[in-house]
């Protein structure tokens, strides 16, 4: 009986050649909704979000994390989703042929029970751009490796110290001024320096 | 700061679109100051931004002048075509259960707002200024669905025949009148 060797799928979005840590920044290209976007949201698209791992279980507002998250297509037909960085996609965005765009969104609960946006990044792709895109057939899933920052925030809107639920987001839109339903992951205990 | 929205009307269909997005400028800090090579949000831009805008259409047929409106007799048991179209607007933009009012109650909430959000952010030293950026954009992506699953409720008072003191599961609470599509009928002919 032949044993079969699923190998695991992965995106890693370690930035490569990143640049000075002073270096310049990409302006992020907007689409012009005005009179196309409809102000409804589509239905959450058919995958399941899983954070898989974290390589800690304690972090600081300013600290460094990575996380793999495990996106599955969990209904009957692929999905494509974005795999570059947006500011690696460059420009064009905005215009035809069709483009996604994925915001990955890591939150945190903190002890009082207050929802904090952590961390996040966005991607972007497009099926006619080669390698800026990673299709899941039905069934198939594709680890996500984020490594990013823990937000540094001032005052009393600043997560508080103690014990805290870490989770991740995962929302969808297109050039075409769609946006879909964010999936979300489970939650994760972790625990959270933020104010004291 | 962000809290209100440009209502503009649209006309054709009865409807409320929103892109709730806002734009931002980022800086890494340069030069001698103590703060040298931490990044910060300088600017968020809303209402004047061009990206960002509350519209709503009302169908030309619910306005005066028009057959339809006039067929809305309020007689018989048809409602009023005034009332007709004030509860339209209501419904799409008005400050009681309006889509704008949820858009504006929404917004208005610390947690969701995009000022309140990026203003207290800073990037270290070693966090490039990209990674900074991308991660206030993560934020901000994250509120506008927020935002546009508030306003997208779809309160009792969607169904024009009632007004905003409508109540769910009291069928008679601000119901004004029933409609009276073509072929028109008695006494509203």
């Amino acid at each position: 009986m032949g044993v079969g060797v699923q190998t695991e799928r992965v995106l890693d979005l370690t930035p490569r050649g990143d640049g000075p840590a002073g270096g310049p920044s990409t302006i992020r290209e907007e689409v012009d909704c005005r009179g196309r976007g409809t102000g409804r949201i589509g239905p959450a698209p058919t995958l399941s979000l899983t954070i898989a791992g974290l390589d800690s279980s304690e972090y600081s507002m300013g600290s460094q994390f990575v996380a793999d998250l495990r996106v599955k297509n969990v209904g009957k037909a692929p999905v494509v989703l974005p795999s570059v960085l947006s500011h690696d996609f460059g420009g064009g965005f905005g215009l035809p042929p069709h483009a996604l765009e994925a915001t990955l969104v890591i939150g945190g609960i903190d002890a009082q029970g207050r929802e904090h946006t952590l961390s996040g990044t966005v991607l972007r792709g497009s099926p006619s751009r080669l390698g800026t895109t990673e299709s899941l057939d039905p069934g198939e899933s594709l680890t996500i490796r984020f490594p990013g920052w823990i937000a540094n925030v001032d005052g009393p809107s600043a997560p508080v110290t103690g014990e805290a639920k870490l989770f991740a987001s995962l929302i969808l839109s297109d050039n075409e001024c769609r946006t879909w339903q964010r999936v979300t992951s489970q939650r994760v205990d972790i625990r959270l320096r933020g104010r004291e | 700061m962000i809290g209100t929205a440009r209502v503009r009307r649209k006309g054709r269909r009865h409807y409320s679109t929103w892109e709730l997005t806002a734009t931002f400028d980022a800086v890494k800090l340069d030069g001698d100051a103590p703060n040298k090579g931490l990044s910060y949000v300088t600017a968020i831009r809303h209402a004047e931004d061009a990206l960002v805008h509350f519209s709503y259409e009302i169908a030309p047929d619910l306005e005066p002048g028009t057959t339809f409106y006039a067929r809305q007799c309020g007689q018989g048991g048809f409602i009023l075509g005034s009332v007709y179209r004030s509860n339209g607007y209501e419904h799409e933009s008005g400050t009681q259960k309006g889509h704008y009012q949820q858009y504006r109650d929404k917004l208005a909430e610390p947690a969701v707002n995009h000022a309140k959000y990026a203003e207290p952010l800073w990037g270290a030293v070693s966090q490039t200024l990209q990674t900074f950026r991308d991660m206030v954009q993560g934020g901000i992506n994250s509120r506008r669905v927020t935002l546009m699953n508030a306003a997208g409720v779809e309160a009792c008072n969607a169904d024009f025949r009632y007004d905003a003191t409508c109540t769910p599961g009291n069928p008679n609470q601000g119901f004004r009148g029933n409609v009276n599509y073509p072929p028109y009928q008695p006494p509203c002919q």
